[in-house]
């Protein structure tokens, strides 16, 4: 086996690709965290700028709240002194001598003065507890604004150390991933040149890659029968690079392969390794059928399918379809006849039969059955095994014309059964051998 | 797939030798028409008096029995029919027995 095989490198082309969406993914990632991240301090920095302003202004009102404060006590300083002069002024009018008549005098404008300049004190007052109230709230107004700072300018640290910790944690973990994109893709690049290597001194390897990396579209001709037929008749050689391909490419099959291996190399005996070569060829070859028809035809379209449903009439009756190739990127003929041809961009529809003729044609109703889940398709076709020629002619042409009125006609193009029983059996024989 | 133990009389032995050398060959080419076509000859030769189709769980079951007795025990084609005196009570000592795996109609495809 290869140092390096197609299969392994497509691997570590998948790796390389891999790796490079989750570098992307995660400097996508980053950049919005980092930007929610800046708004979020953003924020914070005009919410600190705003407090400070306010701190000002509180601060402002406080030191005129004083002032307020002492102009009110002046006033009211004022206001009593006024007030003990009125009524000293009113207590040296009383003690005047009485008029000729002997009437007290009046002391009415006195009186007045005194009751003037209680007033005046009363109103010096009330202004006085009015401003010394108006202080407190001021000065409790600073206090809360300072504190309103302090946790600005606290939320302003936190929200820069996010800031810096999204830096730090994104650009660790990018450096990582960029480093396993580094390493990734220097492996790759070793690899196809290992492989290079291998392809040029390998000319049976070199022809199963061209198999593989086929362009129908090459040539612009329509693709016909005989080049099909080719693509799904691989020599035995072929056969068993196509097995180490599924076995690198597809951990199901490998598991398989590996099942199946370890079955046979633990068998005690004949009858033991007569049961697993009969177990491997009802557990594999089926699998491997599909897959040979997939990877002969992939190359035809855009989009293959494996599997898909389509209900059948009103009952919620489904069929699956083994294959189902769309967007065609040349024209595909796959025999004379209706529906046996799709154009660019069409579709084409197959059912996978690989069995003895005697199975083919014990299977004809489900294949007509089948045949109904094709007919959205351009090109459709029940895809068999070879073997459909060993029938007698009579149950040949029979199985042919009811499945070319069931729409979907035989194409006998896939390799012989047995062929493919081979094949798995020698592949899970390999590591016995070596 | 089912597994038939059947007896061999020694009348019939010559011709089930090449046969199951036939199959030994099939099975260690992977070749499953061979094995297929050697198998059906080779029910062919075997005695209705003593014969059983085991299911595969049956005859695990018959081997680790007979590998408990006799842990060296190989599952060769052709038997001693002592080794089967639980499943065929009157075997003759001089009898050998078949043991042959085949498959149901139509199972091995797909």
């Amino acid at each position: 086996m290869a140092q390096v095989s197609i299969g392994q490198v497509e691997n570590l082309e998948d790796l390389a690709r891999g790796l490079e969406s989750v570098r992307e993914a995660l400097e996508s990632a980053c950049r919005a965290q980092a930007a929610s991240a800046e708004g979020k301090c953003e924020e914070v920095r005009g919410e600190t700028k705003k407090s400070e302003g306010m701190l000002e202004s509180a601060c402002q009102a406080e030191q005129e709240a004083h002032n307020a404060v002492e102009e009110a006590q002046q006033n009211l300083k004022s206001a009593k002194d006024a007030l003990s002069s009125a009524k000293s002024e009113l207590s040296s009018c009383k003690e005047q001598p009485r008029d000729k008549d002997g009437n007290k005098p009046s002391c009415s404008s006195e009186r007045d003065a005194v009751e003037g300049a209680k007033g005046a004190v009363e109103g010096a007052q009330d202004a006085a507890v009015k401003t010394q109230t108006a202080c407190e709230k001021a000065i409790e107004n600073h206090h809360q604004m300072g504190q309103r700072v302090e946790f600005a300018k606290q939320a302003l640290a936190m929200a820069e150390q996010v800031v810096e910790q999204v830096q730090t944690e994104c650009g660790g973990r990018l450096a990582a991933v960029s480093q396993s994109v580094y390493v990734a893709t220097r492996r790759l690049s070793a690899a196809q040149q290992a492989l290079n290597a291998y392809l040029t001194t390998n000319p049976p390897a070199a022809q199963f890659h061209s198999w593989l990396h086929w362009n129908p579209a090459q040539h612009g001709a329509p693709v016909t029968p005989d080049t099909l037929r080719d693509r799904m008749n691989l020599s035995t050689e072929q056969l068993r690079l196509f097995q180490d391909y599924l076995y690198d490419r597809n951990p199901n099959y490998r598991n398989l392969i590996d099942k199946h291996r370890d079955q046979w190399a633990t068998a005690k005996g004949d009858v033991e390794r007569n049961m697993v070569s009969r177990k491997t060829t009802i557990g594999m070859a089926g699998d491997f059928g599909e897959q040979l028809a997939r990877h002969a035809l992939a190359p035809l379209g855009g989009k293959i399918e494996t599997q898909r449903r389509t209900v059948v009439g009103d009952g919620g009756k489904y069929t699956k379809t083994d294959l189902l190739i769309t967007s065609l990127r040349v024209p595909v003929i796959f025999g004379r006849g209706t529906n046996m041809w799709a154009p660019v961009g069409g579709a084409l529809a197959c059912e996978l039969k690989c069995g003895k003729p005697d199975y083919l044609y014990k299977e004809k109703d489900h294949m007509v059955f089948q045949a109904a889940g094709h007919k959205q398709a351009d090109a459709r076709c029940t895809l068999v095994s070879r073997d459909i020629h060993d029938l007698p002619p009579e149950k040949e042409k029979d199985l042919r014309d009811t499945l070319r009125e069931a729409g979907s006609p035989i194409v006998g193009m896939l390799p012989y059964k047995n062929e493919i029983d081979q094949s798995c059996l020698e592949f899970i024989r390999q590591d016995a051998k070596e | 797939m089912k597994i038939r133990l059947a007896a061999i009389s020694l009348d019939n032995l010559p011709q089930a030798h090449p046969l199951i050398d036939t199959l030994r060959n099939a099975v260690n080419a992977g070749d499953m028409n061979s094995i297929d076509t050697a198998t059906d000859k080779l029910l062919a030769l075997t005695n209705m008096e003593h014969l059983v189709d085991l299911s595969e769980e049956e005859w695990q079951k018959f081997l680790a029995d007979t590998r408990t007795r006799n842990p060296a025990f190989k599952s060769d084609y052709l038997i001693s029919g002592e080794v089967c005196s639980q499943i065929f009570p009157n075997i003759t000592s001089k009898m050998m027995v078949l043991q042959l795996p085949f498959d149901e109609k139509g199972e091995d495809d797909v």
